[in-house]
């Protein structure tokens, strides 16, 4: 069973997690080709890559560095606790 | 039959030609160069020279013929899509599988089963009358009904699952297949070889030069071959070579995993399939229960398997058919997926000339292997999309004209 070493929740499984995307940055509204070539179009070779998850039991936001070539996190970062973010679809299940 | 067998058993020299050449060192050029000998890159280019006449083909396979998502799939044939061009395209498909056999001159043991959507919710109900409406209207085979029907097809069946999600009803496709997914690369291979085409294995694509927005070779690991034709027929190394021409990449690679049971005696019939259960079980002609689930939760280029996935899938199994409790599981494998944000493929020409995509083909393309093969190769011979990939295009992301064949996949991704 995969699991994730917190530092700010511990050793919790994967399973508890939910993969909510890559970072794509804050879309500029006015300029509406940049903000969908970011939503749609993007390197996806095997690299290390910065993502978003949640966590579903504490309901926390987290930031994931992560090794997409082998699957190994190399950092987590816990975003804003009061972050005003929506939960991913998906997470209630 | 069984005197040549014996002739054959007894014979020092056997007569028996290999199935495909085996060249080992490439020429210098090469009318078109397809990268990728599974399924699709073989159909492609067997339809190119048996349909278009264009025989000085490479196909250039870094490991071995159809050990990539050819050799990985849960073989399932199907055309019951949810998008009047997903339909369409799906439909030739299971035409070109249904005569396959007979083409190839090869047993593909093409078996048609009957294929069960399971509904455990109202809403999931809803799509499939939508689903079953475009289908119908296409002339496909595809109907919605209840749980007595989804009974007497498969009775070892817990139409309660366990009490956590009753089957509420099904959509049924009769024309819904198996095959022998080895077979078909083998057959094409087979086929493209006997008129001419190269196959090379081991040979990796490094580099693919462009030259004033044309393509004008490809680098390989076993020397450079000049063509002005490149079809991508890979998966999960689509963002690579998308990157050696310098396009950007609308697919994300996420592995998608399957394994199978020890044999058993025949019970299972037809195919079916759970979204809301992220399960879909077949049971091959030597038993085995071929068994598949969602892909895996996160972007990642490995093809490595997890227990993870054999629990949870072995735990949906289980609401379907409880009886399955002291059936071991045999084996457990993984396949890098080309996802795309739509569901539907991304396909035909690019806007680097003579760069020919036959990718985004995530959990949906084993099905699609012949209707690629003779897309592909009609949109090579002629530099113009064939109709029935025309929607396909990497181009509908710039237009925001998506075909959404999310509520038509397997499960729930």
């Amino acid at each position: 069973m995969k699991q994730f070493d917190c530092p700010h929740i511990g050793r919790r499984p994967a399973s508890e997690f939910v993969c909510a995307g890559g970072m794509i940055g804050v879309m500029q509204m006015e300029d509406a080709d940049a903000a969908r070539r970011a939503l749609y179009f993007g390197d996806a070779t095997a690299r290390v890559k910065r993502e978003w998850w949640f966590h579903r039991p504490s309901r926390l936001w987290f930031r994931f560095e992560r090794d997409t070539s082998n699957d190994q996190v190399l950092s987590i970062e816990l975003a804003t606790p009061d972050a005003n973010v929506t939960v991913p679809a998906g997470a209630a299940e | 039959m069984a005197i040549r067998l014996l002739k054959y058993a007894l014979d020092r020299h056997h007569a028996e030609p290999r199935f495909f050449n085996t060249p080992q060192t490439p020429g210098e050029s090469y009318d078109v160069v397809i990268i990728g000998a599974g399924g699709h890159g073989l159909a492609c280019a067997y339809y190119l020279a048996q349909v278009h006449g264009i025989r000085r083909i490479a196909v250039l396979e870094k490991g071995y013929i159809g050990g990539g998502n050819t050799g990985r799939n849960t073989t399932i044939v199907r055309s019951n899509y949810l998008t009047p061009e997903g339909v369409k395209f799906y439909q030739r498909s299971v035409e070109l599988f249904q005569t396959l056999g007979e083409e190839l001159d090869l047993n593909l043991f093409y078996s048609t089963r009957g294929h069960f959507t399971l509904a455990h919710s109202e809403a999931t109900l809803r799509t499939m009358r939508w689903r079953a409406e475009v289908n119908k209207h296409y002339g496909i085979d595809s109907e919605l009904v209840g749980p007595e029907e989804v009974l007497r097809a498969c009775p070892r069946i817990d139409l309660s699952c366990g009490g956590n999600h009753p089957i509420m009803g099904a959509l049924f496709h009769a024309p819904g297949a198996i095959v022998r997914h080895d077979a078909v690369a083998w057959g094409y291979a087979r086929r493209a070889s006997q008129m001419g085409v190269e196959i090379f294995q081991q040979t990796a694509a490094t580099g693919i030069e462009v030259e004033h927005g044309r393509v004008v070779a490809v680098q390989t690991t076993r020397g450079r071959i000049a063509t002005g034709k490149v079809v991508s027929a890979v998966a999960g190394s689509t963002p690579t070579l998308l990157k050696m021409v310098g396009l950007p990449s609308p697919i994300d690679i996420v592995p998608l995993q399957a394994c199978v049971s020890e044999p058993m005696k025949p019970w299972l019939d037809p195919i079916i399939v759970s979204g809301s259960l992220h399960v879909y079980v077949s049971q091959t002609a030597r038993g085995e229960l071929v068994m598949g689930a969602a892909v895996d939760p996160a972007e990642l280029h490995s093809t490595r398997s997890s227990l993870d996935f054999v629990t949870s899938l072995s735990d949906q199994m289980l609401d379907l058919f409880p009886f399955l409790a002291g059936v071991k599981i045999v084996r457990q494998w993984a396949g890098m997926a080309d996802m795309t944000p739509d569901f539907a493929p991304v396909m035909g020409k690019t806007s680097v000339g003579g760069f020919y995509l036959d990718a985004g083909w995530g959990t949906w393309g084993f099905k699609a292997t012949p209707v690629c093969g003779e897309t592909m190769a009609f949109t090579v011979a002629h530099d113009t999309n064939h109709r029935l990939i025309d929607a396909f295009g990497m181009s509908r992301f710039e237009r925001l004209q998506m075909l959404g064949e999310k509520g038509a996949a397997a499960v729930g991704h």
